[in-house]
């Protein structure tokens, strides 16, 4: 089984206005491919950082980010927190996956046929010739899903893709992703300042804390599939909040 | 509708009462300026005088606006170029294109081709600075999406770059045709035009023609407000998302 291998990482941003800030020295992190990763901490503990790195699109001084064994930023999956705003307006729900949607091979009309064939398999319902713009935010917020998902991503990275709904809408859209996740199976990471919602959906849940990043605890989650939010009442679900918390506090009190 | 209907009858009303108790030098009854608009309607001068203006404004508009975008796209693509010229173009644009009207003489005579340069001008300024911004504003994060996705370069300008700029150029334009018409009109006043609508208003009131003097600034607001619908209609095909949450 392939994995994703982070191996001596280093970057420090460098502003004029500030003074540098060492995000990560050295710093090595081994995710199993298949899982789901959630990733939490305090704010400004290099979560998203990680997360630009792995996707190629932040530069980093030194190390190694290998996925299936090769430094390859092909095909990686990028939720947003800001959906709405990685969405083009100007474009149709439908182009707004097709524009992203990869097979060379396909023609315009041969890749709207392939999304809407998809998304039936899936019992999505979108309005596909209707306008961003024009969508509900829980609408928009299942384009965002299906334009990474329908992909098949090899690593899909999600940063805080929930924090602007309320609680009720967040327990849809979790378990949303979890069936979209079990019929397209990938290595997410999800990075989250929500514990509940991290123990949730992942197999694994990671603290990060300090300057330079540092773990303060890798906490598998064995809880079987599909999680209902049934869960969040059970005493299970309370013993690894506790153990969570008790890393995050850790974590939190260094800085 | 009927509260807009409403509103033009009320003011119309005042207009006639008013004229009765002021000089009618100052104020002709509206009753008269009307009379006088459908005297000249017979007339096929009127007619030549809105196309002239119309054709003038226009085709200044459009050599401003492909100047305009032009240079506006490359100092919102090029940061040195933009900080190199930012200081001198501060320094033009703030020069009332009117102060030029002088010099603008001297380089192009008094034909017609000052007329629609002045026009150019006036528009190609506003251009520049509104596609510079709409350049200089694009998202983030709709360029990290265009990254992130491995885009070509001509796929970001098609889907990313275009489009996010789009609305800042409309809005630039339609700010422009009003100084552009401006612009318009005060060179048919004073760059010796022998016709378009700034120069009837201006001619008709040297010999005191009051009511064709109000004809003409009916006409002229007639024409702005229909240049400025046509562009609307325009807008809300062309940039339908812009102002949509």
């Amino acid at each position: 089984m392939s994995s994703l291998i982070i191996s001596g990482l280093s970057k420090t941003y460098i502003s004029p206005n500030t003074a540098q800030r060492v995000v990560f020295d050295n710093f090595s992190l081994e995710i199993k491919h298949g899982s789901i990763v959630a990733v939490v901490g305090a704010n400004g503990c290099g979560k998203t950082t990680l997360l630009n790195c792995i996707a190629g699109i932040m530069p980093y001084e030194k190390g190694n980010i290998n996925i299936d064994d090769k430094n390859d930023h092909n095909n990686i999956g990028f939720v947003f927190q800001n959906y709405r705003e990685t969405l083009l307006p100007w474009l149709k729900n439908i182009d707004n996956v097709a524009c992203t949607f990869e097979q060379p091979n396909f023609s315009k009309s041969d890749k709207h046929n392939y999304i809407k064939r998809w998304a039936n398999d899936h019992n999505i319902i979108l309005p596909w010739e209707a306008y961003p713009y024009q969508c509900s935010g829980g609408q928009q917020q299942l384009l965002a899903l299906v334009r990474e998902f329908i992909n098949q991503p090899k690593l899909l990275l999600m940063d805080e893709p929930f924090a602007a709904l309320d609680y009720e809408k967040k327990l849809v859209w979790r378990q949303q992703v979890e069936t979209l996740w079990e019929k397209n199976p990938t290595t997410v990471i999800l990075v989250s300042h929500d514990i509940e919602e991290a123990i949730y959906l992942a197999d694994e849940v990671i603290v990060f804390g300090e300057q330079p990043t540092r773990i303060f605890g890798r906490h598998k989650i064995d809880i079987p599939r599909p999680r209902t939010p049934i869960l969040l009442q059970s005493e299970i679900f309370f013993q690894y909040h506790r153990a969570v918390l008790q890393s995050f506090f850790q974590a939190t009190s260094k800085i | 509708m009927r509260f807009r209907i409403l509103g033009i009858l009320i003011i119309f009303l005042a207009w006639e009462v008013l004229s009765r108790f002021v000089n009618r030098l100052f104020l002709p009854p509206l009753s008269e300026v009307m009379n006088n608009l459908i005297m000249l309607a017979h007339t096929q001068e009127l007619y030549y005088d809105i196309w002239v203006t119309f054709k003038r404004t226009a085709i200044g508009l459009s050599i401003g606006t492909v100047v305009g975008v032009t240079v506006g796209t490359l100092l919102g693509s090029f940061r040195t170029l933009y900080q190199t010229l930012r200081l001198p173009m501060d320094f033009v644009r703030s020069i009332p294109a009117t102060a030029l009207f002088p010099l603008f003489i001297v380089l192009f005579g008094l034909g017609d081709i000052v007329k629609i340069f002045v026009a150019a001008w006036a528009a190609c300024l506003i251009v520049i600075i509104n596609t510079l911004y709409g350049f200089q504003n694009i998202s983030h994060t709709r360029m990290l999406i265009g990254k992130l996705k491995k885009f070509s370069f001509g796929k970001t300008v098609r889907l990313i770059i275009l489009p996010s700029a789009l609305p800042y150029i409309a809005a630039g334009i339609r700010v422009s045709l009003s100084f552009a018409l401006i612009v318009e009109l005060v060179a048919e006043m004073f760059l010796g035009s022998q016709n378009g609508l700034g120069h009837r208003i201006f001619a008709a009131s040297s010999v005191l023609a009051m009511e064709e003097v109000y004809t003409g600034i009916l006409l002229i607001g007639t024409l702005g407000y229909v240049l400025n619908s046509l562009m609307l209609l325009v807008e809300r095909k062309m940039i339908h998302w812009s102002g949509q949450g």
